[in-house]
């Protein structure tokens, strides 16, 4: 239902946040005071992942969510893998590209 | 991260063979609350799973911008004619007229309009005194 995620730090300093479930309204603040609360852990350093792979649901709540970080955290940000309910919401909205998904 | 909420119930629902209701009350779980009410009506009448999923999409969006910009309960309707032409409609009692904007990759507002516009074979907006209504038009294989 609702999403869910977790963070993982890897060996090179990335961090990979893990999100499945639905991405609304409800969750895009919270969603992005994590990611900001993750890529401040590091202080400036290291690749902010977002797997989305497991994401069933987003709306432009979601996409509001991934503009915002990548204005916060610019080219630190990266999407990871995209789940087809996600990257069909990117294509509509002309953010497949901006973000360097594949 | 868990968050979880109760799964919020419609203030009021109706049920009828071809159109549903439901009045919900403003509250930042509606949008998925007012999701899984069009979910069960779409599953009842067996359509399409892509149509489904688009109707899904609109039905949130146009939640969305009435909890952003609207005013008081949003009472959602959606009806079925012609066996698979899907209307969905999103009422609440704000003066604010949503129209679609330019595209402008990076500017925050006026995302979940384009998607709208891009998954509706139609939409529009009616507005009343005290009110408005934007509805939808969701055809199989329209996307």
């Amino acid at each position: 239902m609702i999403a869910t995620w977790s963070v993982e730090q890897l060996a090179d300093g990335t961090s990979r946040v893990i999100v499945t479930g639905e991405v609304d309204l409800a969750v895009e603040e919270p969603f992005v005071a994590e990611v900001d609360s993750v890529a401040a852990a590091r202080d400036g350093g290291g690749a902010v992942v977002l797997d989305l792979g497991g994401v069933t649901f987003l709306d432009s709540s979601g996409v509001r969510a991934l503009i915002r970080l990548r204005q916060r955290h610019g080219e630190r940000l990266r999407l990871g893998e995209l789940s087809a309910p996600v990257r069909r919401v990117l294509e509509i909205t002309g953010l497949l590209q901006p973000f360097g998904a594949e | 991260m868990d968050l979880a909420p109760p799964d919020r119930d419609p203030v009021r629902a109706e049920e009828g063979d071809d159109q549903d209701m439901a009045v919900f009350a403003r509250d930042i779980d509606t949008v998925g609350a007012a999701r899984r009410w069009l979910a069960a009506f779409l599953h009842r009448h067996q359509l399409p799973e892509a149509q489904r999923q688009d109707a899904e999409l609109v039905i949130s969006e146009l939640v969305t911008n009435a909890l952003r910009h609207g005013l008081g309960d949003v009472v959602v309707r959606t009806s079925l004619a012609d066996g698979d032409l899907l209307q969905v409609s999103v009422t609440d009692s704000g003066p604010e007229l949503p129209a679609l904007q330019p595209v402008d990759v990076g500017r925050i507002g006026g995302i979940g309009l384009r998607i709208v516009d891009r998954l509706a074979s139609e939409w529009g907006v009616a507005p009343f005194p005290g009110g408005k209504t934007v509805w939808a038009v969701i055809v199989s294989g329209s996307g």
